[in-house]
């Protein structure tokens, strides 16, 4: 006879919803991969805390993915990348993982979450100037790293075995600075905690809770399958049908044609600033400023740049999960920051930081500073790609997937 | 073997209210309005 009958219930009710899972896990994984282009389409920023459809994209040849912030995502227009590939006229189409506000420690937990399957995977890690130059303290803004905040990705870099006691320090520590994201995630809090003060104990009680933290990222994992599938069920039948048109792309003709878009775009202003920015800006430019006026304050202010330390992290995660990275830089816009009284020599501080702290890590870099003086090419101060500025970046990316760069 | 039957279903429909309950999580969360630089 049964002396414990509600035992026993219930350990088969969760062996049972256990197997649910599992077999939910199945079904999602497939859904996710046969529909993966069908997303790499669309705007799917609503799935963005999410790292699944991510997971599905790197296992697809014909999608390059691309990690960054909003430098890639901010104008609308048929030149962004998402739209310019969306019918595969080179063979491939990019999987825009970027997001707006997105920063160098916001992308070190998303690629810590990818795990195991980035390794030997290419993939982009597009980053620009502008928090360095432009944010106080060279620091991603607190409501840009809230906003873009994954409580799946941070738990998924806490309990990531391939990751160093260091990567994991340095990322704890960064992460506790932002308490508000941590609020009510009791395991995490204790997490990072431990691993911002490593000692024996601090280890011994990390390694302790892994259970709890696996248990807790396989709830997570399960929300992030059912958001994902969810996502792709409410696409229409015209957003799951990919076209391909393979055709030679007339790269010259291109620039000119977004050029002149570009320019009908930017006639507010002296500047050739986007329209849509100006207003943002526009004090910036009331009081002219002698070129070299504003060097010190600008060399300071990029030298002691906070992200430069996020970069070296997410360049960590890259290097110990074994990425085939590459890093694209947006150009600093040279004449714009010229008006404003900061020198080009100076604004080459940024090169010179940038490949202090990426080549050590023997991860190509493409700076970008060739693109600098382009007419058009950045639609504002903080280095947005204008409608010109896409195209060239297109046809990095072309030559990226070719492999004719770097 | 009946009564182990009916309190595995009642175990898993407490399961089944509280994934309805708290199964959205953080990949749910509505989308932030950025206000860049």
């Amino acid at each position: 006879m049964n002396r414990l009958p509600h035992l026993v219930a219930a350990a088969a009710a969760i062996l049972a919803a256990a197997a649910a899972g599992l077999v939910f896990s199945v079904y999602a994984r497939r859904t996710e991969n046969k529909y993966v282009h069908a997303v790499a389409a669309q705007d799917h920023a609503e799935i963005s805390r999410g790292i699944a459809i991510e997971r599905a994209a790197l296992q697809q040849p014909d999608l390059l993915l691309i990690y960054g912030a909003s430098e890639l995502v901010l104008l609308q227009t048929e030149y962004e990348a998402t739209r310019f590939f969306s019918t595969y006229p080179t063979g491939f189409m990019v999987f825009n993982a970027a997001t707006k506000g997105g920063s160098s420690l916001t992308v070190a937990q998303r690629l810590a979450a990818l795990g195991a399957e980035l390794r030997g995977r290419r993939i982009i890690f597009a980053i620009g100037p502008a928090i360095m130059t432009m944010a106080p303290f060279g620091d991603v803004a607190e409501r840009h790293y809230e906003g873009n905040f994954s409580e799946l990705h941070a738990l998924e870099l806490v309990f990531n075995p391939r990751l160093s006691q260091e990567t994991k320090r340095m990322a704890a520590e960064r992460m506790l600075g932002f308490p508000k994201t941590l609020d009510g995630k009791r395991l995490l809090k204790f997490s990072l905690t431990l691993l911002a003060r490593p000692s024996p104990a601090s280890t011994a009680l990390h390694y302790l809770s892994w259970p709890l933290g696996q248990l807790q990222l396989g709830v997570l994992r399960l929300q992030d399958h059912e958001a994902t599938v969810r996502y792709i069920h409410h696409l229409s039948a015209a957003e799951v049908e990919i076209r391909r048109e393979p055709r030679t792309l007339d790269w010259d003709a291109l620039v000119e044609q977004a050029e002149a878009e570009q320019i009908e775009n930017s006639d507010s202003n002296p500047y050739a600033v986007d329209n849509s920015q100006w207003n943002k800006i526009k004090e910036l430019f009331e009081v002219p400023a002698a070129l070299g006026s504003r060097d010190e304050d600008f060399l300071n202010d990029v030298t002691i740049a906070r992200e430069w330390k996020d970069l070296e992290l997410a360049l960590r995660v890259i290097h110990e999960l074994g990425a085939d990275a590459l890093i694209m830089s947006s150009p600093m816009n040279v004449p714009l920051w010229e008006t404003l009284g900061v020198s080009e020599h100076a604004q080459n501080r940024y090169y010179q930081l940038l490949h202090a702290v990426v080549d050590p890590f023997g991860v190509p870099l493409l700076d970008g500073q060739e693109w600098g003086r382009i007419p058009y090419f950045s639609m504002d101060l903080a280095s947005h790609a204008s409608r010109k500025g896409w195209i060239y970046v297109d046809q990095r990316l072309d030559q990226i997937y070719r492999g004719s760069l770097p | 073997m009946g009564r182990t039957v009916l309190l595995t279903g009642y175990y898993l429909l407490i399961i089944a209210a509280l994934v309805m309950l708290y199964g959205q999580g953080d990949s749910a969360a509505t989308e932030f309005i950025y206000q860049g630089f």
